[in-house]
């Protein structure tokens, strides 16, 4: 059970959060020009990173808002949060 | 009620509030203040429920979170049973109703246990190797294989009770409320940390509340009058919360906790109405203490699971916290000190102690010093038998390798007589182990003469060996108690009167015979206490 | 050739303490070079290696595991096999696998407990009475047992079951599978592996896999913690951590890796006799033979290699089986765990050649893989021997998520995932 701290609100237990999957996925400018592999690797294929990953979180149960954490997926460990829009605290 | 096991001087149960409960049908009665486990000890009774696969005796081996062996279902009605509930930590209440599990038609005669019997045959994961012809049978093996597996039985009816769950914040969370607990959730509330202490028991103090011994001093008062104290300080700390009966249940990431507190669990049947029963904390705290104590761990011989074998600190819970004697004779056998703590507070109280049988070859330490001055017979370097079955007419057990390596049994032959001294009596139950003492080594016998009706025998014994010996000093020889006569070149000579003779296997003994020595106990301290100089 | 189980062998080894058993499988140190080798020791690892020596004659291979064989997903998961899917594809696939498991006890030597006593989904609003219908009907004509049964027909197949009108989520009916059931897990990992040693296929525990060597567009071996090892054919079978062996060699894959929990109670005499499974309040519950209830939770919905979950998730399985089964209310929880389950978009798996040669997937079995174990193992045998899949496996390929040819078996999923 994670404790998040929402760059908006601060402190919050996990149950008020909604996992997005990876972040910094850019969605094409011009979907129509892309060829099926393009397309199958925007929309399905996933790093699946076990270890520093990207990811996009909701605070569904509070301000709503979306923001961007980096987690550890071996052991969980949440390194940061960051809002949408502004570049990643750790590489 | 077969015996009343109950001593009259307990501090922590309320002997003026008879409390009457049922266990398999039967009218029982224990104290307020009692578990169900204390409750059934003190009316004698130590056969609980059936194992899971063999079907095996099934008794109270400890006293708390740890019980393995003492799981009951508790209840009889179909909305509010529970089944697989430990006996120790069940408090006792009017009206509670328990009863034995996994075993038809009843606990003492259990059908079931003809498992046991046919144990070879089923070992551990059997049913990987078997079950398979004919291939269809499978559905007719299965039917049975289910109605025999599982303990307790499910309500079968919904549950009327209400449950509830709040979520706690904290600084410090300290889980167990013993000593240790007790002293770091002070530190904290004194440190202005919002702090939360809880103990799965109805009270704090642990196993403290009722060290009442010479050896263990704090300050220089007894360590439980001392707590007493620590306990009272804490109820005025204001940023300190404190829950009994209340266990963990889960320790989540980033110190997320579940702790179950038990609200009506030990409240009469007609006060447990509308009221909530359980309640499920979850705690987010910045920091945890794990205070939660240390449970002894059983030691390993044949058939140590069998009803009557307990743990040694829950043996002395029992007495010194419930005021309930295990037993009237009782054995121990140790690997460390704190059995003689057990020993000492049953002697205290008038349990006969057997004797305290230790595996180390000798201590040095206040307690076991306090047990000897005490007169509790004490055997070093001992070896644990286990009896394995009594028929008419034979005792058997069973004898580790190392139990061959170190003493005589190594070189027995079929037809040989030893000498058993019972810590039984006849008709009472055997419900435990017989202890041979210690064994220091093996002798031959050198020569055996008949003089006057006496025998007059020599022992072999080397320099080393013969340091011990003390011309008139007792010896066990075989477990008899003999008195040297006489230090020889190479050993030494015993007088052995008629009546010992015969009743002992030393009638047995031939040139060269083998047998267990045991020299005076007095001599092993003198011998040190020159040494030593 | 393996000592053969029976009653006698088991009366035979009573003679001597079961001291002289044959080891169920050797502990080799592997080879320089194998014709095949699968990474990852669980049922389905185990099982393709079983049928490639079996039905392939492919003797001179070996299994390599992280850890210990049957200590992942295959030995966490909730044990349940049916075939009851919606699609033509899945329905076949899965009731390739029910058909092995019938008698795969047999065909093992080694009792995998299958027990066939019948899986129930609930319906509880009117779109769940009709996707269910449908389903039943889609399986029929698939040749797979289905019935719908009204709520009067499931109390009375499982009389346990709350079906008040008045609760949340009111039983208006479900569908049964009776050829459906559950089997003891361990021991298809361990049936699997004594017969693949038995046939020479060397099984190689503690040892992790570190990298894949290639030559431009073929695979040539395994970079292991045990050294390398050199191969021409490399099964991937690994679960929750495909992704991690795909960026060995850069390939990205449609996969998440999200803990799955499942929790079962302290045992109890027999209560419930058969399996009942509900997608809407997210429960399905089942009696293990040793008596306890078998309890499995959602996933959590982020990434994570931990093989834990969040508490919430436990909890609202439980307030769905409460609300289900209010009779279990005093039933105290035993053991919980997670796993780590790799779930495709469209919740059906991938057994498929890659376009790197030699170099085979099978995963994304996300939550339901246990119950394909045989037919996954036998197809993937099949598409690792021939270079080519089976008909049966042929949709499932990796090249489904460029081509838009998709098995969406979401709706098919027995609890909603």
């Amino acid at each position: 059970m994670f404790l998040i701290n929402c760059p908006y609100c601060g402190e919050r237990d996990q149950s008020e959060f909604s996992a997005g999957g990876e972040a910094h996925i850019l969605r094409p400018k011009q979907p129509t020009e892309l060829s099926d592999d393009q397309w199958a690797e925007y929309l399905f294929m996933r790093k699946n990173i076990k270890g520093v990953q990207f990811e996009r979180w909701n605070h569904t149960h509070g301000c709503r808002k979306w923001f961007n954490m980096v987690r550890d997926t071996s052991n969980d460990k949440i390194h940061a949060v960051y809002k949408m829009g502004e570049k990643p605290p750790v590489k | 009620m077969s015996k009343n096991l109950r001593i009259t001087n307990s501090k922590f149960i309320d002997q003026t509030s008879r409390i009457s409960f049922k266990f398999d049908g039967k009218t029982l009665y224990g104290f307020k203040g009692d578990t169900l486990a204390s409750a059934l000890l003190a009316n004698d009774i130590h056969l609980v429920g059936r194992s899971f696969k063999y079907h095996r005796p099934r008794g109270i081996m400890a006293c708390g979170p740890e019980e393995p062996n003492a799981i009951v279902q508790v209840g009889s009605d179909a909305s509010i049973t529970e089944p697989n509930t430990r006996a120790t930590e069940i408090e006792l209440y009017e009206g509670l109703e328990a009863s034995s599990q996994n075993c038809w038609p009843s606990v003492n005669f259990d059908i079931g246990a003809v498992n046991n019997f046919f144990s070879p045959l089923i070992p551990a994961a059997f049913y990987y190797k078997t079950f398979m012809w004919p291939a269809n049978f499978w559905k007719l093996y299965e039917y049975f294989i289910r109605k025999s597996a599982g303990l307790g039985k499910s309500p079968t009816e919904p549950d009327k009770d209400i449950y509830d769950h709040r979520y706690l914040h904290c600084d410090v969370l300290v889980v167990g409320g013993g000593i240790s607990g007790i002293i770091a959730a002070k530190i904290a509330a004194k440190n202005n940390f919002n702090t939360l202490l809880i103990d799965d028991k109805n009270i704090l103090g642990g196993t403290t509340l009722f060290q009442e011994n010479e050896c263990f001093k704090i300050n220089n008062s007894y360590s439980n009058e001392w707590l007493k104290k620590e306990i009272e300080t804490l109820k005025s700390l204001k940023n300190l919360t404190i829950k009994t009966r209340t266990s963990l249940a889960a320790y989540h990431s980033y110190n997320y906790l579940l702790a179950r507190e038990n609200l009506t669990d030990h409240l009469d049947i007609n006060e447990k109405k509308d009221k909530i029963r359980q309640r499920l904390w979850k705690i987010r705290a910045k920091k945890v203490i794990i205070s939660t104590g240390a449970m002894e761990r059983p030691l390993i011989f044949n058939n140590n699971d069998r009803p009557g074998i307990i743990l040694s600190s829950s043996i002395k819970r029992y007495i010194d916290y419930y005021g309930v004697k295990c037993g009237q004779r009782i054995s121990l056998f140790t690997n460390n000190d704190s059995a003689y703590e057990a020993a000492i507070s049953l002697n205290n109280s008038g349990v006969i102690v057997n004797s305290v049988v230790d595996i180390r070859d000798k201590t040095n330490s206040l307690i076991v010093k306090q047990a000897e001055n005490l007169g509790i017979s004490i055997s070093c370097d001992g070896v644990c038998l286990t009896l394995i079955s009594k028929t008419n007419k034979i005792l058997e057990f069973y004898l580790s390798n190392e139990t061959l390596h170190r003493s005589k049994f190594k070189k027995i032959i079929k037809g040989e007589s030893i000498n058993l001294e019972l810590p039984l009596k006849k008709g009472q139950n055997i419900s435990g182990h017989i202890c041979q003492g210690h064994v220091d080594y093996v002798s031959k016998v050198k020569k055996i003469k008949l003089i006057d009706k006496s025998y007059l025998m020599e022992f072999s014994a080397n320099t080393k060996q013969k340091k011990s010996l003390i011309e008139k000093a007792s010896i066990l020889i075989n477990g008899v108690s003999l008195t040297i006569s006489k230090i020889t070149k190479n050993g030494f000579e015993v007088w052995i009167i008629p009546h010992t003779y015969k009743l002992t296997n030393l009638s047995k003994l031939k040139m060269n015979s083998l047998v267990n020595i045991e020299v005076d106990i007095l001599s092993k301290y003198v011998k040190k206490y020159f040494n030593e100089k | 050739m393996k000592n053969k189980y029976s009653i006698f062998s088991l009366i035979k080894n009573a003679f001597s303490y079961h001291e002289n058993w044959q080891r169920a499988w050797r502990d080799p140190e592997p080879k320089k070079e194998y014709d095949a080798i699968i990474i990852g020791g669980g049922g389905h690892g185990l099982a393709t290696a079983f049928y490639l020596a079996k039905k392939h004659n492919m003797t001179n291979i070996a299994v390599v595991e992280k850890g210990w064989i049957g200590g992942g997903n295959t030995g966490r998961n909730t044990t349940i096999i049916r075939s009851n899917y919606l699609w033509d594809a899945s329905a076949g696939l899965y009731d390739h696998a029910l058909k092995i498991w019938e008698g795969l006890s047999q065909e093992l030597n080694y009792n995998v407990m299958f027990s066939q006593r019948g899986v129930m989904n609930l319906a509880h609003n009117l779109q769940d009475v009709r996707d269910l219908k449908r389903r039943t009907h889609a399986n029929r004509l698939n040749g797979i047992d289905a019935v719908w049964l009204n709520t009067e027909e499931v109390k009375k197949f499982c009389p346990i079951i709350n079906t008040s009108p008045d609760i949340r989520y009111p039983v208006l009916g479900g569908t049964l599978q009776r050829r459906a059931g559950t089997a003891r897990h361990d021991a298809v990992a361990w049936g699997y592996a004594r017969g693949a040693d038995a046939m020479g296929v060397d099984i190689i525990q503690n040892c992790e896999v570190k990298g894949i060597k290639r030559n431009e567009d073929s695979v040539e071996g395994i970079e292991t913690t045990k050294g390398f090892i050199k191969t021409k054919k490399i099964g991937v079978v690994a679960a929750g951590h495909s992704s991690v062996i795909a960026n060995m060699v850069d390939l990205k894959l449609p996969l998440e890796s999200k803990p799955l929990q499942a929790l079962v109670s302290e045992p109890v005499k027999p209560i419930i006799d058969t399996v009942v499974m509900s997608n809407a309040v997210h429960a399905y519950v089942s009696q293990s033979d040793k008596g306890e209830l078998v309890i499995g939770a959602g996933t959590d919905a982020y990434v994570s290699y931990t093989q834990r979950g969040s508490h919430d998730v436990v909890e609202g399985t439980l307030k769905a089986i409460l609300e289900l089964y209010p009779i279990f209310s005093r039933m105290k929880m035993l053991r919980q765990w997670g796993g780590i389950v790799d779930i495709c978009p469209d919740a059906s798996p991938i057994i498929s050649k890659t376009h790197i040669k030699g170099l085979y997937f099978n995963c994304g079995w996300g939550t339901g893989g246990f119950k394909a174990t045989p037919g996954s193992g036998d197809l993937f045998a099949h598409t690792i021997a021939n270079d080519e899949p089976h008909k049966l496996n042929a949709n499932f390929n990796i090249n489904r998520f460029v081509s838009g040819d998709l098995v969406d078996e979401h709706g098919a999923a027995a609890v909603a995932h």
